[in-house]
């Protein structure tokens, strides 16, 4: 603990508080775009980060997930219990800032209880106040910050209030005021303390925790200190834990009645009137289908201008470039390697911002829990919790971010089945590709008041969807479980979501799919650029090939020959012919065959590949899709893109793990090289086949 | 009676936590002997209960809410 006389430098401080209490909308207030989200590959975003600015110093600011307790039952909790009581970690916090809300401040305060006890300096910002008021719920923060002895401040987050006072109480305070505890029975606390001992620790509440708790490894030396000491003393661990609560409960009971007047004559519960709508028994679920499908109609609809405009702009820039540059190789790497690559990417930010703008409204509104209450039942038939409606609803945005929110599912099977299945549901990455293959063989026409391409598009979400059910029932029939599972959670006020919050959601989401994508795209253009430019003996001798076979060609006849032999001869070309027989029943061509193969890092390379392919060799600018639909299939001299061949290649991608990043976090979240391997092998080998049946069935 | 018998949107007491491996979970979050509540929502299709506890909105499954004796 910090010497109250020598002053310390503040360097540090971490965010904490139960879920759903305006955490985030806290984070994003202190630290505006000054923060780091998680970059995908390898990526740890355990906790994010984020810098504070204050009277010229620079603090760093640590966000914390949101936990009920320290009594850790997810992975979340476990991970935020583990960085609590390592002080001698680099990134342990200097203070804690403990949000609590002011309408549920007895059920908040129990964590920051617990929290006090840890002896690490602690601020207690009390939030939501103003809701809190229209419920008839006031709060006097000045008895209650001398009652507790700790520095407390009100704020509103949503609305900017008491920001300043927060980061001064937090850049005056120095230490913690020792308190006398009241976590155990008087008659336990020998025995307790003796515990202290033999593991060496310090504070009485670390080593309650480390007593009731299973926190050490398996067969470790402190295991065994641990379990001989709960059976040589007796030690009732539940009712230690029991106890606890009550005691906690009992003391904040009084500490409310005093500084927390309720005058419901005043209430209005807008919550309350809004539950009844919401989670009706017959119409909550129908407006929860309802909201879904709006969504998807609108990031089809919505983005389509937009997405016009960039695909011309991108068309022109080329066509520009191409007059400004002089002619040579190196333009050519440009009009046609890299500037149809980046466009392939660029043109899908208006679909995944609605998407992320509208998840995020999902979110930041307090529905996200209501659907978990909704779809709980449900998902326990297939092998999954309430819980993980949320990965799953996010899987549509995004796998990655998705796969770690898993992390607030209790039951280990459960979250295992969840993380297996999410990477089946359409994400982001998938749209660029379903758009450009739709877009050949689905007419732009209205049908009723939907868009045909849109309910196309609607189609193969709920077939990923059901596939993703189908896999889930699969392993809860393959996988044992030893743990039971369990669902208690609060449900939180409804909130009109913030733009700010919407803003930076939608901003650092963005700016990492494009960056993330951005770079995979540029290095995969070159590469096949060069690729497809260069080759062996019959490469070279094209020119003079079709200069002596073709003599009655006109010129431009001439030149297109030369071209399509180019590039048949080029490396790509002979990768392409190599692998062709294996995606043959697929309905592929070769040049699709360098598509997916580019892709199987990044599902979205595909749409920057395939205008890559087909604009080498070519002078004409043109859309993506018009220069897909002229192309034909050089075995067969039938259109590449037929009706079955864009299906079977849909419903390949609706279920191949074409994504490093997902593989990559899936071996984080499982630490496993088996279940990784096996959510690899389990959709690949879908895709193929179901690929294939498509492709045979339909040709 | 147990939680899941109790009637929608009628004020009740909490009894008796019977002991399951939920039930330290449950005592955190405020659900103890002695407290009152109300049943806010039941969800459909045996699904689980909603419950008010002071300005607290707890879900809970009806396992959870059968280990829970209630007048």
């Amino acid at each position: 603990m910090t010497d109250s006389k020598s002053s310390k430098v503040l360097k540090r401080i971490a965010l904490l508080g139960n879920p759903n209490i305006g955490k985030t909308t806290l984070f994003n207030l202190l630290c505006g775009l000054n923060q780091k989200t998680g970059n995908y590959p390898g990526v740890t975003i355990d906790k994010k980060r984020g810098t504070l600015k204050a009277s010229g110093e620079k603090i760093e600011v640590i966000d914390l997930p949101g936990i009920n307790s320290l009594y850790p039952n997810s992975k979340d909790e476990e991970l935020v219990l583990d960085y609590l009581l390592n002080s001698t970690n680099d990134d342990f916090p200097d203070v804690l800032v403990v949000i609590a809300s002011a309408i549920n401040l007895k059920r908040n305060l129990y964590l920051f209880d617990q929290l006090v006890d840890l002896d690490i300096p602690i601020v207690l910002a009390i939030n939501m106040n103003d809701l809190a008021e229209k419920r008839g719920i006031f709060i006097d923060e000045k008895s209650l910050a001398k009652k507790l002895q700790i520095p407390v401040v009100k704020i509103s987050a949503r609305k900017e209030q008491g920001i300043a006072e927060l980061i001064f109480q937090i850049q005056k305070i120095q230490s913690k005021q020792e308190r006398n505890f009241h976590f155990i029975e008087d008659d336990n606390r020998d025995l307790l303390h003796q515990f202290s001992k033999i593991i060496h620790c310090k504070n009485e509440y670390e080593s309650f925790l480390r007593l009731t708790q299973n926190l050490y490894e398996e067969n470790s030396e402190h295991k065994k200190l641990q379990e001989d000491f709960i059976a040589i003393n007796n030690v009732d661990v539940r009712k230690w834990k029991t106890n606890e609560s009550i005691l906690r409960y009992k003391f904040l009971n009084e500490i409310i009645k005093e500084s927390v007047i309720v005058d419901k004559s005043k209430a209005v519960d807008f919550t309350r009137r809004l539950d009844k709508i919401l989670l009706h028994p017959i119409w909550g679920y129908f407006i929860f289908v309802l909201i879904l499908f709006s969504i998807f109609q609108a990031v089809f609809w919505l983005a389509q201008y937009p997405m016009d405009w960039i695909d011309s702009g991108f068309t022109a820039l080329s066509g520009i470039v191409n007059d400004a540059l002089p002619d040579g190789y190196f333009t050519q790497l440009i009009t046609e390697g890299i500037i149809p690559g980046i466009g392939g990417v660029i043109i899908f930010i208006p679909q995944i911002a609605i998407l992320f703008l509208l998840f995020s409204i999902l979110e930041e509104s307090g529905y996200m829990p209501r659907i978990v209450y909704l779809m709980d039942r449900l998902m326990q038939k297939f092998g999954m919790s309430g819980k993980s409606i949320v990965p799953l609803i996010s899987g549509f945005a995004c796998a990655i971010p998705a796969i770690m929110s898993a992390r607030t599912i209790e039951n280990k099977k459960e979250r295992l089945i969840t993380i297996l299945v999410t990477p089946l549901l359409t994400c982001s990455a998938r749209i660029p590709v379903y758009v450009v293959v739709i877009a050949l063989i689905v007419p732009d026409k209205m049908f009723g008041i939907f868009n045909a391409q849109g309910l196309a598009l609607m189609f193969l979400y709920l077939v990923g969807v059901l596939m993703a059910f189908i896999a889930a029932w699969v392993f809860k029939k393959i996988l044992k479980s030893d743990f039971k599972s369990y669902l208690i959670m609060e449900m939180p006020e409804y909130l009109f979501p913030t733009l700010k919050n919407l803003a930076i959601t939608v901003w650092t989401n963005v700016k990492s799919f494009v960056w993330n994508a951005g770079k995979i795209i540029i290095a995969t253009s070159i590469i096949l650029f060069v690729l497809a430019t260069n080759g062996g003996d019959d490469f070279d001798a094209s020119e003079k090939f079709v200069q002596e076979n073709y003599t009655t060609a006109t010129a431009d006849e001439q030149q297109n020959l030369i071209a399509s032999r180019q590039i048949e001869n080029s490396y790509l070309g002979m990768i392409g012919h190599a692998i062709e027989p294996a995606i043959r029943p697929l309905g592929y061509d070769w040049k699709i065959g360098i598509a997916i193969i580019a892709s199987l890092a990044a599902r979205e390379v595909f749409v920057g590949t395939i205008s890559t392919i087909y604009s080498i060799g070519t002078d004409e600018e043109m859309k993506i899709v018009d220069r897909l639909r002229s192309e034909k299939n050089s075995r067969t001299g039938l259109p590449a893109f037929g009706f079955a061949t864009c299906v079977s290649l849909l419903l390949f991608y609706a279920f191949s793990l074409q994504c490093l990043s997902t593989v990559a976090v899936t071996y984080k979240e499982t630490k496993s090289i088996k279940w990784t391997s096996i959510q690899f092998l389990y959709m690949t080998i879908l895709a193929y086949l179901v690929a294939m049946i498509a492709y045979q069935i339909l040709k | 009676m147990k939680l899941t018998e109790f009637e929608l949107n009628k004020e009740g007491v909490i009894k008796e936590i019977l002991e399951s491996s939920a039930s330290t979970k449950l005592v955190e979050f405020g659900i103890f002997p002695g407290v009152s509540f109300l049943i806010l929502n039941k969800a459909s299709f045996n699904g689980p209960l909603f419950i008010q506890i002071g300005s607290n909105r707890i879900a809970l499954r009806r396992a959870e809410a059968a280990a829970i004796i209630v007048e």
